[in-house]
């Protein structure tokens, strides 16, 4: 065979609701768990930083407020679309500290590439 | 924190113009070399890229100059910048497809990156630049481009799939495989099988370049 040269140059939903707040899929989770609301639209995410405890649960709760968008952090192993109309929640007990990026995973328009967010876990 | 475009950003032009004119002047026999170009993402303005107007042009350029000529150009993806606008969509593909014409080498293949086809899921792309999705054979390596892209979500999705697994099926187990994907995170090849957002499927036992 002859050589080859390449030369570069160059999470669980609901159905949604009109009227009514959002629904709340039904997710196994620990009562005791903080709620931390997130919301998501072009290009951003609000709040952009979380700030998480070793060992503590909580709960992310995730809602859209224009399009549908993602979200992946693979440091975290997590990876959720976040649709209009509904609430998309994931429990999350981090194990270690450290900074986790997560970034917007449904192409979404010109400004895509820059939504993203960081989840830092300190004692 | 490092914003991922910047981890996105290619090899300067000149760093890669002098390592293709190095390149073009190895082998021969069945030896051969191409060249792929993407991100030119035509229309997009600002930074990092304040001259994406001329970019693909410069490229091209450099691409004629070179005193033995690559086998074919593959356009791997986010030739023209995503707009919410069917009309400028049009005309920045149009664009493209002109500058294109210009290059001394005429095997070219297209594939979409998500700026370019994610909205109204490949239907303007298609329109000039056919299906989204191929193979093709080279000199004794099978190629391969596959369309991750015009789902938003990046899902190749059943049909293609399908259409991937009967195409390699007829290959050797020690087939040579090129496979072309805009996105890098969502295709997988293993050894022994093709892992996708759609689920794991076998493969027949063909050794992949990635």
């Amino acid at each position: 065979m002859g050589s080859l040269l390449a030369v570069l140059l160059a999470a669980a939903t609901s159905p949604a609701a009109t009227a009514s707040p959002p629904a709340v899929a039904p997710v196994a989770v620990d009562p005791a768990a903080r709620v931390i609301k997130v919301t998501a639209k072009k290009f951003e995410y609000s709040p952009a930083l979380i700030e998480l405890k070793p060992g503590v649960p909580v709960v992310l709760e995730f809602a859209s407020l224009d399009r549908k968008h993602g979200l992946k952090s693979t440091d975290l192993d997590i990876e959720v679309e976040i649709v209009p109309g509904e609430v998309t929640r994931v429990p999350l007990t981090p194990g270690k500290a450290g900074k986790f990026t997560f970034h917007c995973s449904v192409f979404c328009g010109s400004g895509h590439e820059d939504m993203e967010g960081q989840i830092v876990v300190a004692p | 924190m490092r914003s991922r475009r910047a981890d996105l950003e290619k090899d300067t032009l000149a760093g890669a113009c002098a390592e293709l004119q190095r390149k073009s002047g190895l082998g021969g026999g069945d030896e051969f070399f191409f060249v792929q170009l993407s991100d030119s993402h035509r229309g997009f303005q600002g930074p990092p890229n304040p001259e994406a107007a001329n970019t693909l042009r410069e490229a091209g350029a450099a691409v004629n100059a070179v005193s033995r000529q690559p086998d074919f150009i593959v356009f791997a993806g986010d030739f023209t910048h995503t707009t919410d606008d069917e009309g400028v969509r049009h005309k920045r593909m149009l664009e493209f497809k002109e500058v294109a014409k210009g290059l001394n080498t005429k095997a070219q293949y297209y594939m979409p990156g998500e700026h370019d086809a994610a909205f109204k899921q490949g239907k303007i792309y298609q329109e000039h630049f056919g299906q989204t999705h191929y193979s093709f054979n080279h000199k004794g390596i099978h190629f391969a481009a596959i369309d991750n892209v015009s789902d938003p979500g990046a899902s190749i999705g059943d049909a293609q799939l399908d259409w991937l697994m009967r195409d390699l099926k007829p290959l050797k187990p020690d087939a040579s495989i090129v496979i072309f994907t805009e996105s890098r995170q969502v295709l997988t090849l293993r050894e022994d099988s093709l892992e996708t957002r759609a689920g794991v499927a076998a493969t027949p036992a063909v050794s992949t370049a990635y």
